[in-house]
C-alpha cells in the first residue's frame, strides 16, 4: 500500500509541474527551432542550420497562419544566426517558421512580451 | 487507507484549483434612494478557469429592504429555487466566468425610500456541484442527497462528504431563516436531519458539525410531535409528508428508510459569512447605504471596434457663457460598458436666494398673463419685501403660493418693484390654486397678497463631462482606423449616384450622412469627398489639428442619435465635440446616455449601430471572412528583403475579378532602425502613401469606379536602414489591409 501511495503522488507531482509553472524553456544555443515554444525578446539572435544556399524565408505568422511579418535571405550552409525585433509586432502567441522555395523546414512557437 | 490517499490527493490539488483566483468587487459606499434600476458595476474576476462551471450566491439584506436584478443572463442557469433574474433579494446561479462577469455588471438596484437604509450584498464565487446550495445567511453550502436511507446511512454518507475541503455532517437545522432557506431547495419529502435524542430521550441535540452534542435552541415539529411512535423515534426528518415541519422518526421503531426522501448535507463550520475557508471559495460582502443624494451615472456607448476604457475625463461647470472650468484634478476612466459615475466631481454651488411666499394682507406682487410668443410669465415684486443687504439680482428660484416652484429670471428693476421673468413651457394656472383668495384677477395680470421671505439658495451650474484627449500619435491612429478607403469609397458611392443633396442616392442614413459632412457646412457633397480622399491620400489632414480630440469625436445624446434620420439629420447638431452635458435642475439622480461617433466614419465601423445605416463595408466582410474558407480569400503576397543595405517591401496582389477600386494597407515599422524612403506601385489607379509615425498608409482609389486592380498590383516600399543591419525580422509587419469594391463592400485578404 506505502508502494501505492509513493506512486500516486508521484504522479500527482509530476502533473502539478505542467499546471503550474508557467516558465517556458529557453532554447540552448539559440537554436530557436529544437524547441516546441520559446519567449524571445527584441533584439534576440538565434541560429539554425541550412542546407543549401537557395533563398530562405523566415517569416512571422499568427496562430491561425496570417503572415505578419518576413525576412527572405540567402543563407549559408550551415550555421545562420539572425535576429529578431519585436518592438512593432503584436505580442503573445505568435509561429516562426523557416522555409526555402518550395518547402517548410522548421516550425516553432514564439511568445513575445 | 484508500480514503486516506485520497483525502491526501484532494488536500494537495484544492489549493492548486484555488490558486490566485480574485473576486473583485466595488466598494461599500452611498447610493441614491428611490431608484430604480441602479446600476452597480465594478466587478471583475481574475484567475479563474474559462470553462469551468462556477456557482455564485447573490443576495440582499439589510434595513433598506431594497431588491436587485440581473439584466444579463446568457449562458448561466438558476439553481432549483430560483424563479426570477429580476426584482429579487437572493439568486444562486452557475455558469462560466465571463458569463458570471457580465451578469454581475448588470446588477441593477431598485432602492427604497429608507434614508441611511442598508443594503447588505453578499457575493459568493465557489465550485459547481450538482444539487448545493449555497446560504449567504452563514456561508455554508448545503447539498441533498436523494435516495432511501437509514439514519446510519444518512449519516455516514453525509461525514463522507466534503466540498472544498470541509467535511460534512447531517444538516443541523438552527434558526427559522435556515430552515425557510432549506424548504425552497428541497422538494422531497422526508429528508434525515442531524437531530436525535438517542443519547438521552427527549433531550434533542445535534449529532455533528459545529453544534455537535448541543441541545437544539430551534425547533420546527409538526403538530402532536415529537410522539415517540411504537417502540420509540429518536432521530428526525424535515418535509415530513411534504410539509415544512420537523417528525421524530427512525430507530428503534423502524429504520424508516422506505419513507426517506433523501437527507441534507451541511458543509461549513464558521458563523461569520465572510470568514468561509472553502478552500476556493470567494466570499465577500459589500455594504450600501441609500442617501438622498446626488447620484449621475453617464453612459457612453461607443461602435464595437472602440474599447471604451481607453477613455476618460473630467467633470466641468459652467464659468460664464464662454467658459467652462473643471470640477476636480481626478481623471475619470469609464469602464468597458462606457460607463462612469461622476458624482463625486459635482460640487454644489451657491446660486443666490430663493422667494419663498405665503398669503399676506398687502398685494407686494404681481403676475402678468402669460406670452405665449416668449413662452414666458413677467413677475414683479415690489421692492420693499426685499430685506437689508438682499438685491433683487441675487434671486434666481422662486415658490409662489401652490402655482409656480422653480427658476427665474431677473430682468430689471426700478424705484418700486424688481421685474422678472419665469420662462416656463407651462402656462401657471391660478384656477386650481388653493390660494385663489389671495390672487385678484386684474384683467391681463393677477394681484397677489404674497409675504416673500429669501434664503440662500445652492444648486448646480451647467454641468458636463469632458474627454480628455490622448497623444497626438493615438489620435492620428484613431482617425486613421476608423476613417478608411472603405468610408471614402461609400461617399463616393452617394456622390456619384446623387448624394443626399443632388438626387437622393439615398443608401446613407442621417448618422451617416452627418459623419460624411466632413467640413461641416451642414452639406453632404464633393466638397467631403474631397476632403476625405485628401485624408486617404495624406494630402490634407481630416481635421483641423490632431493634438485634441475636438476635431474628430462626435457626442450625441441617445435620443438624438436613435431619431436622426436622412430628413433631420441637417436640423440637430453634427459639430463634433468632447462635452456631454447632464441637467442637474430636475432631480437629483441623473443617467446621461450618449452615443458617440466619429466625423467621417461613414460606415459606421467605429460607432454605434443605426437603424437604416448602409454598412456593407463592415457586414459584408464579416462575412467574408467568416464564411470564406482561407483559399477563398484573396491573397496578398509579402516579401521582405534587404538589398544594399536598404529593407525593401513587396505587397503583391495577383491578377483576380474583384473589381477593387480601392485599396488601403498598413505596414508597420520600427522607427528607430529604418528610415522611410518611398513608395512604388504599377497601379494605374490613383495612389497615396502617408508617412506616420510608426506605420505607413499606402493603397489606391478610382473614386469615380472606372478603373480597378482586376490586373494586379505591386506596392514597393523602401526603407533606408539608420545602422548596419545583418537581419531584418520583424522591423516592418502588415497591420491592415482593405479592399474595396464599388459600393463599399470588403473583400477578404489573406497576406501571405
Amino acid at each position: 500500500m506505502k508502494k501505492y501511495l509513493i506512486f500516486l503522488l508521484l504522479i500527482l507531482f509530476s502533473c502539478q509541474r505542467d499546471e503550474l509553472w508557467d516558465v517556458e524553456p529557453t532554447p540552448k544555443n539559440n537554436m530557436i527551432f529544437e524547441t516546441t515554444i520559446s519567449k524571445v525578446s527584441d533584439g534576440q539572435e538565434f541560429s539554425f542550420e541550412v542546407l543549401s544556399t537557395e533563398k530562405h524565408q523566415l517569416i512571422i505568422t499568427d496562430k491561425v497562419g496570417n503572415v505578419i511579418t518576413k525576412e527572405t535571405f540567402i543563407p549559408t550552409i550551415g550555421l545562420n544566426t539572425k535576429v529578431i525585433y519585436t518592438n512593432i509586432l503584436p505580442k503573445g502567441e505568435l509561429v516562426l517558421i523557416l522555409r526555402n522555395t518550395t518547402t517548410e523546414l522548421s516550425k516553432t512557437n514564439i511568445i513575445l512580451e | 487507507m484508500k480514503k486516506f490517499i485520497l483525502n491526501i490527493i484532494f488536500v494537495l490539488l484544492v489549493p492548486i484549483w484555488g490558486f490566485s483566483q480574485t473576486l473583485t468587487t466595488p466598494n461599500s459606499q452611498n447610493i441614491p434612494v428611490g431608484v430604480t434600476g441602479l446600476p452597480i458595476s465594478g466587478f471583475s474576476l481574475d484567475g479563474y478557469n474559462s470553462t469551468t462551471t462556477y456557482k455564485v450566491s447573490l443576495s440582499i439584506t439589510g434595513s433598506a429592504n431594497a431588491i436587485f436584478s440581473i439584466g444579463t443572463t446568457t449562458g448561466l442557469t438558476r439553481d432549483y429555487g430560483y424563479n426570477s433574474w429580476t426584482n429579487i433579494t437572493a439568486v444562486n446561479f452557475f455558469g462560466t466566468p465571463a458569463n458570471i462577469q457580465n451578469a454581475f455588471n448588470s446588477i441593477t438596484f431598485n432602492t427604497t425610500n429608507v434614508i441611511d437604509g442598508l443594503i447588505n450584498l453578499s457575493v459568493s464565487i465557489s465550485s459547481q456541484q450538482a444539487n448545493t446550495y449555497y446560504n449567504t445567511d452563514n456561508g455554508h453550502m448545503y447539498q441533498f442527497v436523494q435516495g432511501q436511507f437509514t439514519i446510519d446511512q444518512a449519516r455516514s454518507g453525509a461525514i463522507a462528504r466534503t466540498f472544498e475541503g470541509q467535511t460534512g455532517y447531517l444538516v443541523n437545522i438552527t434558526s427559522q431563516a435556515e430552515q425557510n432557506f432549506i424548504n425552497t431547495k428541497v422538494s422531497a419529502f422526508n429528508v434525515w436531519i442531524g437531530l436525535e435524542d438517542a443519547t438521552q430521550e427527549g433531550v434533542w441535540r445535534w449529532m455533528d458539525g459545529p453544534e455537535a452534542g448541543q441541545i437544539t435552541t430551534y425547533s420546527n415539529w409538526c403538530g402532536g410531535e415529537p410522539n415517540n411512535w411504537g417502540s420509540g423515534e429518536d432521530y428526525v426528518v424535515t418535509r415530513w409528508s411534504g410539509g415544512t415541519c420537523w417528525n421524530d422518526f427512525g430507530p428503534p421503531a423502524t429504520t424508516g428508510a422506505g419513507s426517506i426522501g433523501g437527507y441534507i448535507v451541511e458543509y461549513g463550520t464558521w458563523t461569520d459569512p465572510t470568514q468561509s475557508t472553502f478552500n476556493s471559495t470567494q466570499n465577500t460582502q459589500i455594504t450600501f447605504t441609500q442617501k438622498d443624494m446626488l447620484w449621475v451615472d453617464y453612459t457612453f456607448k461607443f461602435g464595437s471596434n472602440i474599447n471604451p476604457t481607453t477613455f476618460n475625463g473630467k467633470m466641468h461647470y459652467q464659468e460664464s457663457a464662454q467658459s467652462w472650468a473643471t470640477n476636480n484634478t481626478t481623471n475619470l476612466s469609464l469602464n468597458s460598458l462606457g460607463k462612469v459615475n461622476v458624482t463625486n466631481q459635482i460640487q454644489e454651488t451657491s446660486l443666490g436666494k430663493k422667494a419663498t411666499t405665503v398669503g399676506g394682507n398687502v398685494e407686494w406682487c404681481v403676475l402678468y398673463d402669460y406670452d405665449n410668443t416668449n413662452s414666458r410669465h413677467r413677475l414683479l415684486i415690489d421692492k420693499r419685501e426685499f430685506p437689508s443687504g438682499t438685491s433683487p439680482n441675487a434671486v434666481s428660484m422662486l415658490q409662489l403660493f401652490d402655482l409656480y416652484d422653480g427658476k427665474i429670471t431677473f430682468y430689471t428693476e426700478d424705484a418700486y418693484w424688481a421685474q422678472y421673468y419665469i420662462y416656463t413651457n407651462t402656462p401657471i394656472t391660478i384656477s386650481n390654486s388653493n390660494y385663489s383668495s389671495y390672487i385678484r384677477d386684474a384683467n391681463g395680470y393677477y394681484a397677489l397678497r404674497a409675504e416673500f421671505s429669501f434664503v440662500d439658495y445652492t444648486g448646480y451650474k451647467p454641468q458636463s463631462f469632458i474627454f480628455n484627449s490622448p497623444s497626438q500619435n493615438t489620435i492620428e491612429t484613431l482617425i486613421d482606423d476608423v476613417v478608411t478607403i472603405s468610408d471614402v469609397v461609400l461617399a463616393f458611392n452617394e456622390l456619384a449616384g446623387g448624394g443626399i443633396n443632388g438626387g437622393s442616392k439615398g443608401d446613407l442614413n442621417g448618422i451617416q450622412l452627418g459623419n460624411a459632412d466632413v467640413n461641416g457646412d451642414n452639406n453632404f457633397d464633393f466638397q467631403d469627398t474631397y476632403k476625405l480622399l485628401q485624408h486617404l491620400t495624406g494630402t490634407q489632414s481630416l481635421v483641423e489639428s490632431t493634438n485634441t480630440l475636438v476635431y474628430f469625436m462626435k457626442i450625441k445624446t441617445k435620443s438624438d442619435y436613435e431619431n436622426t434620420t436622412v430628413f433631420n439629420w441637417k436640423s440637430k447638431y453634427n459639430g463634433t465635440t468632447l462635452m456631454a452635458g447632464v441637467d442637474l435642475t430636475n432631480g437629483l439622480v441623473n443617467f446621461p446616455q450618449y452615443n458617440v461617433t466619429w466625423r467621417g466614419d461613414i460606415n459606421l465601423s467605429h460607432s454605434p449601430a443605426s437603424a437604416g445605416a448602409v454598412t456593407q463595408a463592415t457586414t459584408k466582410s464579416q462575412m467574408i471572412t467568416l464564411s470564406q474558407s482561407k483559399t477563398d480569400l484573396l491573397e496578398l503576397n509579402l516579401d521582405v528583403e534587404l538589398i544594399d543595405g536598404n529593407v525593401v517591401v513587396s505587397l503583391n496582389l495577383p491578377q483576380n475579378m474583384k473589381e477593387i477600386i480601392g485599396s488601403e494597407l498598413r505596414i508597420g515599422y520600427d522607427n528607430t532602425k529604418l528610415i522611410y524612403d518611398r513608395m512604388e506601385t504599377n497601379s494605374n489607379l490613383s495612389n497615396f502613401d502617408v508617412k506616420r509615425d510608426t506605420y505607413i498608409k499606402i493603397g489606391s482609389i478610382s473614386t469615380d469606379g472606372s478603373k480597378n486592380l482586376n490586373g494586379g498590383v505591386e506596392y514597393k516600399l523602401y526603407f533606408k536602414s539608420a545602422q548596419p543591419l545583418k537581419s531584418i525580422l520583424g522591423l516592418v509587419s502588415v497591420m491592415k489591409t482593405e479592399m474595396v469594391i464599388q459600393n463599399g463592400t470588403l473583400i477578404g485578404v489573406s497576406v501571405r
